[in-house]
């Protein structure tokens, strides 16, 4: 029964050249025209991806202290200057409160993250005047790169290894003002470090005046304070899954974190974040207009047979063809000459995207040409076939409708 | 034993045409027994299309009723009538309606691809049914490339693929030769006497009545009996 129906698909659709053409080409753009664009689509939100984590999807979160002079200080807070605004966990220019390193666990696990490092950021008297702030990092963590300072950032010296004891880097403008030259001593709390590079963090929001291992930073600051902390920090450093995903991490830190917490991110994230989804969203938008169009050709194209073949199709439900014969076969016919467009649409679109480069098509520059995904071939494909039942059924139940008396009166 | 295989009571059809009601079939009654050979003769525009069309269930009356082997065609579903169309009556059509993008192997085995035989009987018989009419040399040429002749014997092989028990010839021999329609006559009538089947056949004249067991005489919308000679 199957055999048969897909011989005669295939016999009419070799036979009615022009209008299987008309029909094949319509298929065949659509799909060559829908998997180049998703592909390109793909591979610009890859490229997207790269160029939003430099703009921003990283962010801080902290809890502030929340002071008044009226306000008994916290017992942690102080040592020898009781002033918070002097010594104290210091985040984003204000004193905060230290939290619990396990909560970086419970940050890492949430699917909108990609990465969490604590960090213990202080500040601390300057015995020659003024105040400088510290900040104990743990450098095996990528977050702390895009959050705090990075390998890149050096301008002078090395950076920092987690094994590093004794060693600090310093931001150059402290650097500069103290100043403090590249393998210059440093005294914090009391304890001498030897400058082992200089670095230009920019913008980061958790950029330092000093920067140090954790374990080491954890030390120094627990000299200034009355009860020394342990397994502590007061900053946790978050990078996060994405650009489309960065506003729902900063959301599901901060319910992490407690109702207090604060985030301090870039804002370009969000405009950058908007113009490539805009950027998708057209491609999208083309997709279906394509996607549509060639379904409504196909359809007045299938249509159209079934006017032409009205006579014969009254003549098959004459010697005996049912409603339902007559159904499957104008379907089978559509769907193949859809299968056909499919398969040559899918060829011609991996074709172009071996033979164009990543530049031409998207205007993105990289090493690599755009990737063939079988998955957006195989939805290609797919599309395609759903096309020809759509274009399909419409002509296929009118003609079953057809009176046979109707459709061989003579006019 | 009532061996009657169609009826037709009191059958009416109106066309209503530009808003005018015209009036085709005014009331015919027929009665046809298994086996008998029944020509339906009148003048172009009579309505004996019309009348087979009903007869076969492919129009609907306006009024009246049509039995075959007792059963009501006017209460059958369209798929229903297609099932008795395709197992027990056979039409041949005026100008042959074959199909112009099949071959005349492949438009003979369009009549049995939905009866349950297997790929390979339906071949076989339908190769047989042409060989019988002498086109065994013309199976993969399309009606466009065949004479009228040899269509009209591809539309009775068609016809008589599925072995009716009834089968409606509209002027099948209308537009041939006389040679060649004296040919089609045998090669339409031999089969359906052998298999006892029934035969009715609308003419305008160029049929032979002779060959008819009843002549009848489609005038002014009813059915009347008719004379034998070629020119009634």
């Amino acid at each position: 029964m199957m055999r048969d129906l897909w011989e005669y698909a295939w016999r009419e659709t070799a036979r009615r050249k022009g209008r299987t053409l008309a029909n094949v080409i319509g298929y065949l753009l659509a799909v060559a025209i829908m998997v180049v664009l998703m592909s390109v689509l793909m591979f610009s939100q890859g490229a997207a991806g790269s160029v939003l984590t430099g703009v921003g999807t990283h962010f801080i979160a902290f809890v502030p202290f929340h002071y008044t002079p009226s306000a008994e200080l916290p017992e942690h807070c102080c040592g020898t200057q009781p002033d918070p605004q002097w010594e104290n966990f210091w985040a984003n220019g204000a004193p905060s409160v230290p939290l619990s390193t396990e909560l970086i666990e419970e940050v890492r696990k949430l699917p909108t993250v990609a990465d969490a490092s604590p960090c213990l950021l202080f500040k601390f008297e300057d015995p020659a005047g003024g105040a400088f702030t510290v900040a104990g990092l743990d450098f095996s963590d990528y977050a702390v790169s895009t959050t705090s300072c990075a390998v890149t950032d050096i301008v002078q010296g090395r950076f920092l290894q987690p094994s590093d004891t004794g060693l600090v880097l310093l931001e150059e403008s402290f650097a500069v003002s103290k100043p403090l030259p590249l393998g210059s001593s440093i005294a914090i709390a009391n304890t001498n470090f030897k400058v082992a590079g200089i670095v230009n963090a920019g913008i980061r929001p958790a950029k330092a005046d000093v920067y140090m291992n954790f374990n080491e930073a954890q030390q120094v600051i627990n000299k200034q304070l009355v009860h020394p902390i342990h397994n502590a920090m007061n900053i946790v450093l978050v990078e996060s899954a994405g650009a489309k995903v960065h506003p729902q991490a900063m959301e599901d830190v901060t319910a992490t974190l407690g109702g207090d917490s604060l985030i301090s991110t870039y804002a370009c994230s969000f405009p950058a974040a908007e113009v490539m989804g805009i950027n998708e969203k057209g491609i999208w938008l083309i997709t279906l207009i394509v996607g549509l169009s060639v379904v409504a050709l196909a359809l007045k194209t299938q249509y159209s047979s079934v006017i032409e073949r009205r006579r014969d199709i009254g003549t098959l439900k004459a010697i005996g063809w049912t409603d339902g014969n007559v159904i499957s076969q104008i379907l089978t016919e559509s769907v193949l000459q859809a299968a056909i467009g499919g398969i040559l649409g899918c060829l011609i679109a991996v074709i172009v995207l071996l033979l164009m480069p990543a530049e031409v098509l998207t205007g993105i520059k990289a090493a690599e040409g755009i990737a063939i995904y079988p998955l957006v071939l195989v939805a290609g494909f797919g599309l395609a076939l759903l096309g020809g039942i759509v274009a399909g059924i419409f002509p296929a139940l009118a003609a079953a409708h057809l009176r046979p008396a109707d459709s061989l009166r003579r006019v | 034993m009532n061996d009657t295989l169609l009826e037709c009571h009191n059958l009416r059809k109106t066309f209503i045409v530009r808003g005018k009601e015209t009036a085709v079939l005014r009331g015919v009654n027929l009665s046809v027994r298994s086996g008998e050979v029944v020509a339906i003769t009148g003048k172009s525009g009579a309505g004996k299309s019309v009348l087979l069309w009903l007869l076969s269930g492919l129009d609907r009356p306006t009024s009246g009723e049509v039995l075959f082997k007792g059963r009501s065609l006017i209460s059958l579903s369209g798929s229903e009538l297609a099932r008795v169309r395709r197992d027990k009556i056979g039409i041949i059509f005026q100008d042959f309606n074959l199909v112009a993008s099949w071959t005349a192997l492949e438009n003979v085995e369009s009549a049995l691809r939905h009866g349950g035989m297997s790929r390979a009987a339906r071949r076989a018989k339908a190769l047989k049914l042409l060989d019988d009419l002498m086109l065994g040399d013309r199976l993969d040429n399309f009606p466009s490339e065949l004479s009228i002749g040899e269509e009209q014997r591809i539309a009775l092989a068609r016809t008589l693929a599925n072995d009716p028990v009834l089968v409606l010839a509209d002027e099948p021999t209308g537009d041939i030769d006389p040679e060649t329609a004296k040919e089609i006559v045998s090669m339409l009538v031999k089969p359906v006497k052998e298999k006892r089947a029934t035969l009715i056949v609308a003419t305008h004249g160029a049929f032979p009545l002779n060959v008819a067991d009843r002549v009848l005489c489609l005038r002014d919308g009813v059915l009347l009996p008719g004379d034998t000679s070629p020119a009634a």
